[in-house]
């Protein structure tokens, strides 16, 4: 077994929230999908949100990404109000999403998935394009350097040139954790990396997870896969139908009821 | 018969450069905008009544307003116009709405406008339209066919330096962003894009690249009416894109080529259909059967979009070649 360094449960930290989530609500039409949930995650920790299908996961990532405004309540992420900001301001703070389904960019290949993350590239511009490939050409090559490593971490490196569309499902998993480092993240959502992947790409993933934690990036794990959840996180949010139900390190959320009737009696 | 070959020659190439400009907009940043022959009717009237000079000068033409500006400042200020009016075109249309929307609100736009100009005949003369366009290089003192051939020349020029303006922006980290918000929109907010301002962007450059054909045209064959501008020239153009293959610079000029050929010598048609009105509806029908024939069984087109490749090292030409021929020599 691999090591995996698993910190001790305890108290929430004691310093400032890197992202607090307060009394969030999302409605939709009559579906009640996120109702009045509030959490916090510190800098550099990993904080599991769990729950049925349904339980407005999904959702909860889309309100604190800044894709869907929420009803009511506030998302806060590095000192910054994010549901008043524009959509993209979350990733330019360094709180960068990932998605359950279909996130790649299928006609680009694997290299230009990566390129397109990086944060106010040179030649981004329409005047830097102009300028032509001499002008940005360096700082391109230096970020398709970093690329290379990150994929080579995650044993892709001979998918470079493969257009994304083409991968398999757990591969397309690993190409967007590796598009959302290339955005140089304080935090990532992340909406069940490991969902349809095979074991031993299952354990490659949770190995990056663990990693960045060292790294000092916080992250916030929506998985069915509550071994992985287990071993990753300090501490989890149990939701069901929209509502915060329980919060706490795994053992003491396993042992409480109420969680386990909202996972067996909703399971499908 | 030379005569003829500066005609075909000047539409190709015209068609070719309205083609690059929307392929910006609807091949590499995914934006359906059915308005382009709009900026293509705005470049031309722009140009036109730059050149015309002041309306009481001009006869029973009427129109709002007019100067008489030498050759480049008509092409330049029509540009200009056509990259603002894209921007406040995506405005209305691209800023809130999801795209099948936006394609309809610019529909829409399209038509009114259309209708706009031909209803205020005090604007730009309405139905009849705007001729006697003067044309640009008057001092040259070229016999006509020269004079033409010129012509031709100088838009050939302009048509290189539009494909450079394209190469450089498609083959750049922008053309990369401008690709991924057409592949998924989502994707690229969540990674930090602003969205909007990439398809403003794009309305702005291709509108200005739609006007620059559409000032060229009117300079060229000298008259501009409504008429000429209606929707289906916009599909004339989607077809040059679908059809030479969306994201391809080499593929869409090709598109281009065979959209205007078809229009050009669809003519020769005639003495076996008869009905000269049959002709133009032949045309149309055959560029949308082309159009869906394309596609289902070639939906990337006759040259797709090239994959990208990436080398860090700077490699020139040369010791590739050396390389080349070392390998050869031992092999
Ligand atoms: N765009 C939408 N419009 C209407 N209802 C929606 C929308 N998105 C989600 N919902 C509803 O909101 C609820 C929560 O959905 P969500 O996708 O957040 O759940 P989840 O916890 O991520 O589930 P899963 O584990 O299956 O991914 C569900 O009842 C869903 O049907
Ligand atoms: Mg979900």
């Amino acid at each position: 077994m691999t090591e995996i360094d698993r910190p001790t449960a305890g108290a929430p930290s004691r310093t400032a929230p890197l992202l607090a989530v307060d009394d969030v609500s999302v409605a939709f039409g009559g579906v009640r999908a996120v109702d009045h949930l509030s959490f916090d995650v510190a800098p550099g920790s990993i904080v599991g949100l769990i729950g049925p299908n349904g339980a407005g996961k999904s959702t909860a990532l889309k309100v604190i990404g800044g894709e869907v405004k929420p009803t009511s309540g506030r998302v806060r992420f590095d000192g910054a109000d994010l549901v008043g900001a524009a959509p993209y301001e979350a990733a330019r703070r360094g709180l960068v999403r990932t998605f359950q389904l279909g996130g790649e960019f299928a006609r680009l290949t694997v290299m230009e998935n990566l390129l397109v993350a990086v944060p106010g590239q040179k030649g981004e511009t329409l005047l830097g394009a102009l300028a032509g490939r001499r002008w940005w050409r360096a700082s391109q090559d230096a970020e398709v350097r970093k690329a290379r490593d990150i994929l080579g971490g995650l044993q892709l490196r001979d998918k470079e040139d493969a257009y994304a569309g083409d991968l398999s499902g757990g591969q397309r998993k690993l190409v967007e954790i590796a598009r959302a480092l290339m955005a140089r993240p304080k935090m990532l959502l992340l909406d069940e990396p490991m969902a349809g992947v095979n074991r031993s790409l299952a354990r490659r993933i949770e190995e990056t997870l663990a990693r960045l934690r060292s790294d000092g990036i916080a992250l916030l794990l929506v998985e069915h896969e509550l071994g992985s959840v287990e071993r990753l996180c300090e501490r989890v949010v149990v939701m069901a139908n929209g509502s915060k139900i329980a919060e706490g390190d795994m053992t003491e959320v396993r042992s409480r009821d109420d969680v386990l009737s909202a996972y067996l009696g909703r399971r499908k | 018969m030379s005569y003829y070959f500066t005609v075909m020659a000047m539409y190709i190439l015209i068609g070719i450069i309205a083609a690059w400009g929307l392929n910006l907009q609807f091949g590499e940043t995914g934006v359906l905008n059915f308005a382009y022959v709009l900026f293509v009717a705005a470049g031309a009237y722009t140009t036109a009544v730059l050149t015309l000079g002041h309306p009481s000068a001009s006869g029973t033409q009427q129109y709002f307003w007019g100067a008489h500006l030498p050759f480049p400042i008509p092409w330049i200020v029509s540009m200009a116009v056509g990259a603002v009016l894209g921007v406040a075109v995506g405005l209305v249309s691209l800023r809130r709405l999801r795209g099948d929307y936006q394609a309809m609100v610019m529909l829409v736009v399209s038509l009114i406008a259309t209708y706009l100009v031909s209803a205020n005949v005090g604007f730009l003369n309405g139905e009849t339209g705007l001729a006697l366009i003067p044309q640009p290089f008057g001092n040259l003192h070229l016999s006509e066919l020269n004079y033409r051939w010129f012509f031709v020349a100088v838009t050939a020029v302009v048509t290189l330096l539009v494909f450079e303006v394209m190469r450089r922006i498609t083959g750049s980290p922008l053309g990369r962003v401008l690709r991924a918000v057409r592949e998924n929109e989502a994707a690229a907010v969540a990674l930090g894009t602003n969205v909007v301002k990439m398809r403003l962007l794009t309305m702005a450059v291709g509108g200005a690249v739609a006007a620059l054909s559409g000032a060229i045209e009117v300079q060229f064959i000298g008259a501009w009416a409504p008429a000429g501008w209606t929707y289906p020239e916009t599909f004339g153009l989607f077809a040059a894109v679908l059809v030479g293959g969306r994201g391809n610079l080499g593929g869409v000029a090709l598109g281009a080529f065979l959209v205007q050929g078809l229009f050009l010598e669809g003519t020769v048609l005639l003495p076996s259909i008869g009905n000269p009105d049959l002709v133009g509806a032949v045309q149309w029908i055959t560029m949308g059967v082309m159009i869906m024939l394309f596609m289902w069984f070639r939906p990337r087109g006759v040259l797709p979009e090239r994959r990208r490749r990436f080398t860090t090292e700077a490699r020139t030409r040369l010791p590739l070649l050396l390389v080349r021929a070392q390998r050869d020599a031992r092999g």
